[in-house]
């Protein structure tokens, strides 16, 4: 067999070449943080290969400034890992395609873990007043490179008839803050007055997350019963159900006065994405098994016994998602761009592996035996969603029996892989890109640093209507194509209501409200501006076209982005009938590292964080980073 | 009162939606008005300032030689004039006549000498002056309520000097930031039965 990146690489400069541009390159931030993670890595920068260094130079030129990039005594030491081309956006940035995603080992969680796995990092609960009923505070600190944080936690008695899930809600079972440091007494007492108020509090910038959970009404009081019971709880409720609590917010970067991020910008272990949230999350993890636990023996402490182990390690965190984060993705374009560029990229140096040796190959049957038990517990109410589940047990099964030994000790062997699974659904094509990057820390893992950004959309001013016009054409067909004369193609507004601000989504041709519509119709934005610029002179400027014509200010951005960061923008029509935001809330879930996505409607699902990782006594332990895609064992609790 | 920099950043984003701008202006006016705040400057007065007549700009060129906007918004006519700067289609800077708000031209300069690597220069005609280079502010300019005229230039030598930007807390005045959020308020929906009945998660029992 020959090697795949020629015929990759044929298809994808030809497609580059349809749309008038080279491949593919990471934009700013990422030049910065690629060198990042080659200093960390003890090489030169780990950029892509010749075509996106040699777009890295055309774009530092264009910006008429030196190249972020190291300089030519680097780049001359530079081995990159060998990688097949990037998948092209138009495949990647579908909303069908992103909705299948699943959890890798680049998921924020697995970073979060593998961070206080590296440092060995201790958890202490330094408070702990709670009452027979569980009802009080808690403090754990945990240290993270050089920093302590510390969650506080406040558990409190709910009326049934007040729990819910939405951002309507206004009381809660526990509430959260991730606090910069350990607190104070006067600390407690003063977040106390405002963490049960959540968004009706105002916070400090030592406050870092604020959040709040709900209990599984059934499974918590079940555990509680059979714990004091001197019994171990049900395993297949444990199973069915996977969390004591869920949360319904984890609020970060400013909001109700806590810290910016900028905070924490340049502080070590903190500045990946989403790092304070989902510290917070993993600490909640722990805080309800202790609190289950602690109910279970202030009831009978003659007869308690602690949770199984297993059945601990089984237990998550809970997370009812709704159409807030949805417009997430559309609103952090270079970040979303960053996020699937590294994505894409390991996937591209894993497709690059020529041969396995043995103890891999040992390791991917490890892996696929995990993944069809992964999806035999993987059960939901929702009949579309059950249907693709079984669809994809089918063709995992299928692969995986397609996997022998030859297979796998031939040539190319992760590329193949990949290829087979284009024949079956998204869901599984995705699952398989997962698959295939897990082996592979030393590949895939670095990139992990080039994930963030916080650099913001840049206007070029100087550019030509013609060529802001080409620009559209090249990268904007999607847009372009679509009818926007059909009321389907608009069927929907996104707003903000009034009501506790909860972003919803309204029947433009029902519902009153879309003259408040939020800026999510990108792709009719841009066909309004690729219209309007054919009325203005080839060579009129962006900056004197924009004097005339403010309000295409932010499409032109949009296109201007697009240019530089291919994987910024959901190429699909995202006010069209066809739009589930279903989608967009598992691609983000999926990069968190959530699994067991359990769909309620097409606009929020149930998921479950953290299910199956380290426990905070595990947490330095070999196999910290060995909990990709949870699975229940079947003698758990027995 | 304390707010952090991106809860004014959003605050500031959505009065000005509220105030008519549009988002593309939305976007280059919030993030003025945190940078200014990070100067120590009231962005949200110089926002407030820039918003009270937001939803009355066309652009309206005055004729000549120079690049002249006549009755100026720094809300409108304030990024216009900085893409000319940055175009390289204005070498001899850009006049904002009887400009409302100074103040958010100077922090719409900062933002813009942040992402393009520039420095600008704005002078009013009573000779008060602001250098912009990069995150640094140098000079006093006067919010002023009578209107100035200004010219904004992007000469070569601007060179980082004065304040940097600080990543402290931002203290802003409690009626600038109720009137920040009555802007802000137009951009929400009035909630409807039907509406609430048609979020996520409405109708479904959360006790299991």
């Amino acid at each position: 067999m020959t090697s795949p990146t020629p015929r990759i690489r044929a298809e994808f400069v030809a497609e580059a070449q349809a749309e008038g541009r080279a491949q593919a390159a990471p934009g700013e931030a990422q030049r910065a943080k690629f060198g990042a993670e080659a200093q960390a890595e003890g090489r030169a920068q780990a950029a892509p290969g010749e075509a996106q260094r040699a777009e890295f130079e055309a774009e530092a030129q264009a910006e008429g400034r030196a190249q972020a990039a190291p300089g030519e005594a680097q780049r001359a030491e530079f081995v990159a890992p060998p990688q097949t081309d990037l998948r092209p956006p138009k495949t990647v940035m579908r909303l069908a395609r992103m909705g299948s995603f699943f959890p890798t080992r680049l998921s924020f969680m697995r970073t979060v873990i593998r961070t206080l796995a590296a440092e060995g990092a201790t958890v202490t609960r330094p408070v702990w007043e709670m009452d027979d009923n569980g009802f009080g505070r808690a403090v754990y600190s945990v240290p993270m490179s050089g920093h302590t944080y510390s969650l506080i936690a406040y558990s409190n008695q709910l009326d049934p008839e007040h729990r819910t899930d939405r951002v309507i809600a206004e009381e809660w079972d526990t509430s959260f803050v991730l606090f910069d440091g350990v607190p104070t007494a006067e600390d407690l007492d003063r977040i106390q007055d405002h963490a049960p108020r959540q968004e009706a509090g105002r916070f400090l910038s030592t406050e870092l997350t604020l959040s709040r959970a709900n209990k599984s009404v059934r499974l918590f009081e079940h555990v509680a019963s059979r714990l004091a019971e001197g019994k171990q709880p049900d395993t297949e409720m444990i199973q069915s159900i996977g969390y004591l609590m869920r949360t319904t917010a984890v609020y970060g970067n400013g909001k109700f006065g806590i810290a910016d991020r900028t905070r924490l910008t340049d502080r070590p272990g903190m500045t990946n994405p989403f790092r304070p949230e989902l510290l917070t999350v993993w600490l909640i993890r722990g805080f309800t098994l202790d609190l289950v636990e602690h109910v279970a023996r202030r009831r009978s402490p003659e007869t308690f016994v602690p949770l199984d182990r297993h059945l601990r390690r089984y237990l998550g965190i809970g997370n009812a998602t709704g159409l807030g984060m949805a417009p997430f993705l559309v609103s952090h374009p270079i970040l979303i761009n960053n996020w699937m560029m590294v994505r894409e990229t390991a996937l591209a140096r894993v497709r690059a592996i020529e041969s396995l040796d043995p103890s891999t190959i040992q390791r991917i049957g490890v892996l696929l035996d995990r993944v069809r038990l992964h999806l035999q517990q993987w059960n939901v109410e929702d009949h579309q969603q059950m249907n693709r589940i079984r669809l994809l047990r089918q063709e995992m099964d299928a692969l995986t029996a397609l996997t022998d030994a030859d297979f796998l000790t031939e040539r190319w062997p992760i590329d193949r892989l990949v290829s087979a699974a284009e024949r079956c659904s998204l869901e599984c094509q995705e699952l398989v890109v997962a698959l295939a990057m897990e082996p592979f820390p030393e590949l895939v893992d670095g990139l992990t640093d080039c994930m963030g950004s916080d650099a913001s959309p840049r206007l070029d001013a100087s550019m030509t209507v013609s060529q802001l016009t080409d620009t559209i054409e090249a990268d904007w067909s999607w847009a372009l194509d679509v009818n926007f004369a059909l009321q389907s193609e608009t069927a929907q507004f996104w707003y903000v209501s009034e009501e506790k601000l909860e972003p919803r989504l309204g029947s433009r041709h029902q519902e009153a409200g879309a003259e408040q519509e939020q800026p999510l119709d990108v792709a009719r934005q841009v066909q309004t501006l690729h219209r309007v610029l054919r009325s203005e002179s080839d060579s009129t400027s962006v900056a004197a076209f924009l004097m005339r014509h403010p309000q295409h200010r932010f499409a032109t951005r949009r296109v201007q982005t697009l240019q530089r960061h291919p994987y910024a923008e959901i190429r699909d029509n995202l006010i069209g009938s066809a739009c589930l935001p279903i989608d967009m809330l598992r691609s983000k879930l999926s990069f968190f590292g959530a699994a067991k996505f359990d769909p309620k409607s097409d606009r929020w699902t149930r998921i479950t964080l953290y299910q199956g990782a380290p426990l905070f006594d595990e947490i330095a332990s070999e196999a910290a980073d060995d909990w990709w895609l949870p699975v229940l064992a079947p003698t758990a609790g027995r | 009162m304390i707010v952090s920099g991106n809860e004014l950043l959003a605050a500031a984003h959505k009065a000005a939606v509220g105030a008519g701008l549009p988002t593309g202006i939305a976007e280059d006016v919030s993030q003025a008005t945190v940078w200014l705040c990070r100067h120590e400057v009231d962005g949200v007065q110089a926002a407030l300032a820039g918003l009270a007549n937001a939803d009355d700009a066309s652009a309206r060129l005055v004729p000549g030689n120079a690049i002249a906007f006549a009755d100026a918004r720094a809300a409108m006519h304030g990024p216009s004039a900085l893409d000319l700067l940055v175009a390289g289609a204005a070498p001899d800077g850009v006049m904002l006549h009887d400009l409302d708000s100074p103040r958010l031209l100077v922090g719409l300069a900062g933002v813009a000498a942040g992402l393009h690597h520039m420095g600008f220069v704005i002078r009013d005609d009573r000779g008060a002056a602001c250098t912009v280079s990069g995150e640094h502010l140098a000079g006093e300019f006067a919010l002023d309520p009578t209107r100035v005229h200004v010219r904004i230039a992007a000469p070569q030598d601007a060179t980082p000097e004065g304040e940097q930007a600080s990543t402290g807390q931002i203290v802003v005045d409690e009626i600038m930031w109720t009137r920040l959020n009555e802007y802000a308020a137009r951009t929400y929906v009035a909630a409807t039965e039907q509406s609430r009945v048609s979020g996520a998660g409405a109708g479904l029992t959360d006790n299991d």
